[in-house]
């Protein structure tokens, strides 16, 4: 009778043990925790809306990545334009004289021919012997045509606004009354620049001929300062439409 | 000491078998349990006192921990914390029966050691 009595007792404790053990379960949160049937349904509705919250939150991911990759795209072609336009705006302020080049070319100094003794300043050999604006039009032309980018005369450039004109003993280019001697430099294809300043019925050598003192040297890096001051057109204006 | 291993046995099992129930449940197997040990103190001094009754004992286990889920449920129900009703009914007993079962251990000690 008194095994039964034990073996009861025993038998509620050990059912006694487990619902504590089960209680540690969830005091503890070690085990995966069970819902209840309500508690379920709100997990459920809770995971589907959240779901949705994901899938609206991708979308909106989605969208405003194709609007940064257009954002990118069009900053990049963007600042293409943009450089390509820096790029063209440069050469061209290169080719106008208001930007300072280099390059390859040759280097001409024309020296007026010393007088002899009793020689007049009105005789025609001083006025042969003597640089003229003419002369430098001429050599100035002569090396155009035979390939020169680029020409300077006395540190001045020449472009296409520059004028070139006798005052006196001196030339004005570009405003400023320059003396002789003077340096014509030019950047260009050397061969074909030095085969004009050396052949024979070029201005340069008919300029030796008449005593000017002519040297010629080949320069491998000429540099030009950027002396030409753009102008700001007062008359000229883009024709915009043909046969106005 | 039969309590003792009963309850290291049915806490092993119970981690051992991985046994769970939902959170919400946690309060009625609080009272519960707390309806079952009053239940197996109850025991263990009626044993003490040669007046165990099986069937009063599991009658008591089960019965005790029912009308305590109950109680706890119906509390829930109406939004009263019914469950406290339970916690001290069962509280104050499981003192009490403790207090008895140290009187009858201390007993039968003394007893048995003047027999000696």
């Amino acid at each position: 009778m008194i095994k039964i009595e034990k073996l009861t007792i025993l038998f509620g404790s050990i059912v006694l043990g487990i619902g504590i053990s089960i209680l540690f379960h969830i005091t503890t949160g070690e085990k995966n925790i069970i819902l209840a049937q309500s508690e379920y349904k709100d997990a459920t509705e809770y995971k589907q809306k959240l779901l949705r919250e994901i899938d609206t939150l991708n979308r909106e991911k989605e969208a405003q990545a194709e609007k940064l990759a257009l954002y990118k795209k069009t900053i990049i072609s963007s600042s293409d334009v943009t450089s390509n336009f820096q790029e063209e705006l440069k050469q061209n302020r290169m080719l106008l004289g208001a930007e300072s080049v280099k390059g390859p070319g040759i280097t001409l100094v024309f020296t007026d021919g010393e007088q002899n003794v009793g020689e007049s300043a009105d005789s025609i050999d001083s006025w042969l012997k003597t640089i003229h604006n003419d002369d430098m039009l001429k050599v100035i032309n002569g090396l155009k045509l035979n390939g020169a980018e680029m020409l300077e005369i006395n540190g001045e450039r020449i472009s296409s606004t520059t004028e070139i004109y006798c005052s006196w003993a001196f030339i004005t280019i570009n405003g400023k009354k320059l003396p002789a001697p003077f340096e014509i430099k030019a950047i260009g294809d050397q061969n074909s620049l030095l085969a004009y300043a050396n052949s024979e019925f070029g201005q340069v050598k008919i300029m030796a001929n008449r005593g000017i003192k002519v040297s010629i040297k080949k320069a491998a890096h000429l540099i030009f300062g950027d002396s030409i001051d753009l102008i700001a057109p007062e008359y000229l204006s883009e024709q915009l439409e043909t046969g106005e | 000491m039969i309590v003792v291993i009963g309850l290291l046995i049915g806490i092993i099992l119970g981690l051992a078998m991985d046994f769970n129930i939902p959170d919400a449940y946690s309060t009625y197997l609080t009272v519960a349990i707390l309806a079952c040990l009053d239940s197996v103190f109850g025991a263990l001094k009626a044993y003490l006192g040669n007046t165990f009754d099986s069937i009063v004992f599991i009658s008591g286990f089960f019965g005790n921990a029912l009308i305590a889920v109950m109680l706890t449920f119906l509390g829930d129900k109406l939004g009263i914390p019914m469950y406290l009703a339970a916690v001290i009914v069962f509280g104050g007993r499981l003192f009490n029966n403790f207090a008895v079962i140290r009187r009858l251990v201390i007993e039968r000690y003394f007893r048995r050691k003047k027999n000696d």
